[in-house]
């Protein structure tokens, strides 16, 4: 789907969710004239009962059920073109210009995209990362008129980077859609197998990592257990080819890339929660209704590993408000 | 970021806890003086009533009457004044050590996390202007901690004006182990004051894999060992015990309660030690099992 389409149904969105505000706040005041409608009711029927008088009650909620009504249609409504929107990120194509891209003297290239910017819809792809605007994605960054491409010298690697953003962008709209992406799931599956699990689980998300962090962190003092660190990544990048989770920086120095970061994602869903599941087996159940609620708003960004409030409370203390 | 009226809380915070230890220093050096003096006393004692009752023996040889011991009242007077004096400070070391645990739990560790220096793989957080912990501080909490010098939490050190954070190559790693840190002083100082809530809300679920409890109990038992090792003593596939090894010192477990050695073997931390007494002092038939039948 071209970023255009995406742009007018984010409009759409908008206005559904702007119109789902005012009928949330048309149902509160609604809400509040039933209970003294209600209340009211039920003094007049022990008035009329008094004056030995049958009362008829008026007292009706048909308005309150219009509402809810419409709020269950908008709801509906918002939860099919946001799902229309994530589908159309599979497929995402973008009007840059044609041609072959040219460098600037900073290497990197600037793609002007044709027509309006895309606000609403680059707004709504970084909120799936809780990105900022410009979006980045290695190195691209996505800007609601423009995409550009960084740290490139020749022509073909700026079509190679933004094919492999574009690639991106379809695997986040599966995360997203909570479907499994092929290239994520052999990654995902090839590291836990692997006798290097350990290693990639120490890393755990970090965006830059080094051969020395990693000396440190798992305690590896002669040669023979620092080759292992050495060993993973160069067996890792001949496994997973173009699949490598990493941006080399420099030597013995990396950054996970935002297929890394995807892959760390469904790492961490498939088997470090599981594994803790499995600890917590004898867990009381939670009612399944009650989990799918608490499942559903979730939207943190993919390296949420540190909370700000929680280390806010727990290196000032609760008492720090 | 933290707000300027943040900021002042945990600087009020700070102060109030830093006026109790400037009180708590105080009993503690008027005890070691009464104590001191008791001390000195109690020698001059001995030696008044040795020549006393010498004289009282010549007294009664001489003159057929004894002379009262006056002198070794008065100083046994004076002991006993003493000792009540001493006790009295005493007991109200105890309230103020309480207090002072009390506090340390909720402590705010004042670090400018925005204001952290870098040099190699060393992170030094300041502490914010007018809540520095400051000496006498830092000396209370190691003794109401029971703990040598330096006030460390593995890689964390806990200074008079400043946090420092060892082997972390970014900020958020630092913070990390900061984190993970101040967790095993705030349980410190919930296990001393016996404040045992959320310390049970871990053995809790320590206690829901019976593996976890045997991993903690041999390595309290027998110290460091390799996962083999313990795979032995406790008769089960060295792999699970690996992998649960493997899985308490992951994020999910904080503070952690066992770590990895430089040997490659595995130990407990300070919050295991503490999780593992709770659990024997909590669930006594855990005492009583043996390791390689409970884990079977």
């Amino acid at each position: 789907m071209h970023l255009r389409e995406i742009e007018l149904k984010c409009k759409e969105l908008d206005s559904i969710k702007a119109r789902l505000e005012l009928k949330n706040a048309e149902l509160q005041r609604l809400g509040i004239e039933a209970k003294k409608k209600k209340e009211d009711d039920q003094i007049l029927k022990i008035m009329a009962k008094i004056r030995g008088e049958e009362y008829k009650g008026e007292y009706e909620l048909k308005e309150l059920e219009e509402v809810k009504e419409e709020i269950e249609a908008s709801q509906d409504s918002s939860a099919k073109l946001e799902k229309e929107i994530l589908e159309g990120l599979k497929k995402l194509t973008l009007d840059v210009p044609q041609g072959v891209p040219q460098i600037d003297s900073e290497n990197k290239a600037t793609l002007v995209f044709e027509g309006d910017p895309c606000n609403k819809a680059v707004q709504f792809i970084a909120s799936i990362l809780n990105s900022d605007i410009p979006m980045k994605l290695d190195n691209v960054l996505l800007h609601p008129d423009r995409a550009v491409v960084k740290n490139v010298q020749k022509p073909i690697e700026v079509a190679n980077a933004l094919q492999v953003f574009l690639d991106n962008i379809s695997r986040l709209g599966r995360v997203a859609l909570k479907e499994n992406d092929p290239d994520v799931e052999e990654a995902v599956k090839y590291l836990h197998e692997s006798r290097y699990r350990d290693i990639w689980e120490a890393i755990g998300g970090k965006r830059t990592v080094s051969n020395q962090d990693l000396y440190s962190q798992l305690n590896l003092q002669t040669q023979k257990e620092r080759k292992k660190i050495r060993n993973f990544f160069t067996n890792l990048e001949i496994a997973l080819k173009n699949r490598f989770p990493f941006i080399r920086l420099q030597k013995g120095a990396y950054e996970l890339n935002f297929f890394g970061t995807l892959v760390w994602k469904r790492y961490k869903d498939e088997y470090l929660k599981k594994e803790e599941l499995m600890e917590e087996e004898k867990a009381p159940l939670e009612e399944p209704a009650k989990k799918d609620r608490e499942e559903k708003p979730k939207k943190a960004s993919l390296n949420n590993f540190l909370d700000n409030n929680k280390i806010r409370e727990t290196i000032y203390g609760r008492k720090v408000k | 970021m933290l707000t300027e009226n943040q900021k002042k809380q945990i600087a009020d915070f700070v102060k109030t806890f830093k006026e109790k230890v400037v009180k708590y220093s105080q009993l503690k050096s008027e005890l070691d003086e009464t104590e001191k003096n008791i001390q000195h006393r109690k020698s001059e004692l001995s030696e008044v009533a040795r020549e006393e009752r010498q004289m009282e023996s010549a007294m009664e040889v001489l003159y057929g009457q004894a002379k009262e011991r006056s002198k070794a009242r008065e100083i046994e007077v004076e002991i006993s004044a003493l000792e009540e004096m001493s006790q009295t400070h005493r007991d109200e070391m105890v309230h103020l050590k309480t207090d002072l645990l009390e506090l340390m739990r909720n402590l705010p560790i004042p670090a400018d996390l925005e204001n952290g220096k870098q040099h190699n793989s060393e992170t030094s957080f300041p502490y914010f202007e007018g809540a520095e912990l400051g000496d006498e501080a830092i000396e209370v909490i190691l003794t109401l901690f029971r703990q040598e010098p330096p006030l460390a939490f593995s890689d964390v050190t806990i200074l008079s004006d400043r946090v420092v954070v060892k082997n972390a190559s970014e900020r958020l790693e630092a913070i990390q182990k900061l984190v993970e840190a101040i967790r095993s002083f705030r349980m410190r100082a919930d296990n001393m004051s016996k404040s045992y809530e959320k310390i049970d809300e871990l053995v809790e679920r320590l206690t829901r894999s019976k593996l976890y409890t045997s991993v903690l109990r041999v390595l309290a038992e027998r110290g460091k060992l390799s996962a083999h090792d313990m795979a032995h003593v406790l008769n089960v596939d060295p792999r699970k015990v690996y992998d649960n090894c493997y899985n308490l010192t992951r994020n999910n477990w904080s503070p952690n309660p066992i770590k990895k050695t430089h040997s490659g073997e595995w130990e407990l931390t300070l919050a295991g030690e503490i999780l593992i007494n709770r659990v024997l002092e909590k669930h006594t038939d855990a005492k009583a099992g043996s390791i390689g039948e409970e884990s079977r």
